[in-house]
């Protein structure tokens, strides 16, 4: 008995260090934003507490559900296109031999160049002046103007910059996932009569559902927070069509100094993320049981 | 063994926790001397090159007292300072534009500053040492609470050779009709009708030049955004109209302009030779001198137009400098007499960073050629006043920049339907 209150006395001498940077640095500013969010505070003055008014506002203001539609086109464009491209991309690559390494630091690397830096090459390419887009055969009124500063092209926009950042990661998770399947699967498939597109849809996809979850969670969580991307591209324009909610949340808490407003945004953002999460996780769940 | 390992492990805890806190402690300390105080700046070279020099020169004429000078980069500069007062990290000397200097005055964050100590034997001489209309803004309850520095007007910045090429003399434009004719004319679009060469350069996508811009046509247009009281929103004017109609026919009517034909401001353009005209501030010519365009040789000032039948005045705008209000007094007066000696040298000020200090004593001192460089923009200022501050200044102005975005964008905006829902936004936050 006391041999084993020691041992668990062990347990927590080394957690404690863990524990203590998990509070300072998670658990104290959640709980700090679920208070601000009952508060009016413009950073100069203390808080007041003013319950859920803040609440209340949000679900009267216009902005939020003008930033809430662009957010859920801007995630849902981004997975629906980043998870079937990388998959393809990945099934591609797992057959291209030696050459695999190449192309794999190929898609890999504008995942690890700087936001900044491929925000402000994106912003080139899109110049209707001198931009690489002048030179592509599209249609004239594409390339009149910066898609970047047109309204109906700016999510788009914004969605092929996002899927080059950030393909390479899940080709790279896909590939690895494709890799680990055996091969005795695909050759029984083979000896069966199976064509390629028949083996990789009754057998590898099915495999691969878990994969599939991790990876649709991640992209959908990375795109629904993803406001280095945006803000270094578009600062959420032209005329808030661009907006965000985690730009909506910045400007609200540092160009208009209402942190107790953007605090609750905060906290409504993250209810609509576990939400989504929630919903991909039991959609999924039967499936890869 | 037990002993031993109970031991351990709690030495390693203890370590790592002494190692946070070390963490947290901060870096090693400046040199102690008698006062140090920290002053923080936003980043523009010419700027902060001369105020590198000038700090040099007031820590060797005052060896009791320490300036620790900080350069911020300029997007994030006001917004590190209201992080920074709401920590209690702020430093003694700090900057402020106009538009936000309300709310620090209504919060109770800055410092007076000490006529006395600044070098004047009372209130009366010491405002009398500054241009007109100059304090008007950080005057408040008869204390000064700042000491503005960059002092700003607006002019148009034109190419000597696109009008030269278009037969357009540039003093005749006295009107914004006038100027919209010129624009289209000198305006230059390639096959596809892409915007190669801008006839006239608004400031779009960068909010604090909404409202520099906005303010001057809402004084040009005599318009006022809040009633005398400030309790109400007067923007449903039909004397408003015209502003927005500017913004949007200049990009749809006259086609002279486009949101997207720079990624921020354009004088990579203008150094270019591929802008016409553009809103410029007191900063003309030190920010065109990297591309060596040469007031009079490449590029020269005229007055800002007006509407027909409208005020020909403009809205002046500076940078502050300002004293944090949680120091001790010996850091007060040690950072009002740096204000004091900075303020001095306002013909360095002109010669080397290429700004206009508001604080009188210094044109004597600079060359008749230097000085014809901001002619106009001496006029201009000479025409101006200051905005209308207020403690929620920049939420006001949201609305107000929704509706030059939604001009922006959309040809058929509907701009007396905008301004009636944007005064029932402003009276929101005001009433």
């Amino acid at each position: 008995m006391i041999s084993t209150r020691r041992d668990n006395l062990y347990g927590y001498i080394f957690i404690l260090p863990a524990v203590l940077v998990l509070g300072c640095f998670f658990a104290y500013p959640i709980l700090k934003t679920l208070y601000l969010s009952t508060a009016e505070w413009n950073m100069l003055s203390k808080p007041k507490l003013v319950g859920f008014k803040n609440y209340i506002r949000l679900f009267q203001d216009g902005d939020f559900y003008k930033s809430l539609w662009v957010t859920i086109y801007y995630v849902f464009g981004t997975t629906l296109l980043n998870i079937p491209l990388a998959f393809l991309c990945a099934v591609a690559l797992n057959g291209a031999g030696r050459a695999q390494g190449f192309f794999k630091g190929i898609y890999f690397t504008p995942v690890v160049l700087s936001t900044v830096i491929a925000s402000v090459l994106w912003i080139s390419v899109y110049h209707p002046y001198s931009g690489i887009m002048q030179l592509l055969p599209l249609p004239s009124h594409l390339k009149v103007q910066s898609w970047y500063q047109r309204p109906d092209l700016v999510v788009p926009g914004l969605i092929v910059f996002t899927l080059w950042k950030g393909i390479g990661l899940y080709i790279v998770i896909f590939l690895a996932a494709l890799i680990n399947i055996p091969a005795s699967y695909q050759e029984a498939a083979q000896i069966d009569g199976a064509s390629f597109w028949q083996s990789l849809l009754k057998i590898v996809i099915p495999m691969l559902k878990p994969i599939f979850l991790f990876t649709v969670v991640i992209c959908v969580v990375y795109s629904f927070q993803n406001f280095a991307i945006v803000y270094t591209s578009t600062k959420g324009g032209p005329n808030d069509y661009s907006k965000i909610l985690p730009i909506l949340i910045f400007e609200n808490g540092f160009k208009y100094y209402k942190m107790g407003y953007a605090s609750a945004l905060a906290v409504i953002q993250f209810l609509i993320m576990f939400f989504f999460s929630y919903i991909q996780f039991k959609v999924f769940k039967s499936e890869v049981e | 063994m037990k002993r031993h390992y109970t031991r351990t492990a709690l030495l390693v805890a203890v370590l790592f926790t002494v190692v946070t806190l070390c963490g947290f402690a901060g870096g090693a300390q400046e040199k102690v001397s008698e006062v140090d105080i920290t002053f923080w700046q936003h980043s523009y070279p010419p700027l902060n090159a001369w105020t590198q020099k000038h700090i040099q020169g007031f820590m060797a004429a005052n060896p009791g007292i320490t300036v620790n000078f900080e350069l911020i980069p300029f997007e994030e500069y006001i917004q590190k300072v209201f992080t920074a007062l709401a920590t209690r990290q702020a430093p003694e000397v700090f900057e402020s534009d106009d538009f936000t200097f309300a709310q620090f005055i209504e919060n109770k964050a800055l410092h007076d500053i000490d006529p006395v100590v600044f070098g004047y034997s009372n209130l009366g001489d010491f405002t009398a040492a500054f241009e007109r209309n100059s304090l008007e803004l950080v005057t408040v309850e008869g204390k000064v609470f700042a000491i503005p520095y960059d002092w700003e007007a607006p002019v148009i910045g034109y190419n000597i050779e696109i009008f030269k090429k278009a037969g357009i003399n540039p003093q005749s434009l006295k009107t914004w009709k006038q100027h919209g004719q010129a624009a289209q004319k000198t305006a230059v679009h390639d096959s596809n009708g892409v915007l190669t060469t801008a006839g006239m350069c608004f400031v779009h996508n960068i909010g604090e030049y909404y409202q520099h811009i906005g303010n001057t046509l809402f004084r040009q247009a005599k318009v006022s955004i809040l009633n005398k009281n400030k309790s109400a929103a007067t923007l449903n004017d039909p004397n408003a109209d015209r502003v927005f109609q500017l913004w949007n026919d200049m990009i749809f009517k006259y086609k002279a302009d486009d949101p997207g034909f720079t990624g921020s401001f354009y004088t990579e353009e203008f150094g270019q030779g591929r802008v016409a005209m553009g809103w410029m501030l007191t900063w003309a010519n030190s920010i065109l001198a990297p591309h060596d365009y040469k007031k009079g040789r490449d590029f020269d000032l005229i007055p800002v137009p007006t509407f027909e039948g409208g005020d020909t005045g403009t809205i002046s705008s500076a940078w502050n400098w300002v004293v944090n209000a949680n120091i001790s007094n010996a850091k007060a007066d040690a950072s009002t007499k740096f204000l004091s000696y900075k303020s001095d040298q306002g013909d360095t000020f002109l010669t080397e960073a290429g700004l206009v200090s508001p604080k009188k004593g210094w044109r004597e001192k600079v060359s008749s050629e230097d000085l014809a460089l901001y002619d106009e923009i001496f006029n201009s200022l000479g025409r101006s006043r200051p905005h209308d501050p207020h403690p929620k200044y920049q939420e006001i102005w949201k609305p107000i920049i929704k509706v030059f975005q939604t001009c922006e964008v959309d040809p058929n905006a509907n701009v007396r339907q905008l301004l009636k829902v944007g005064e029932q936004e402003i009276n929101d936050i005001v009433q």
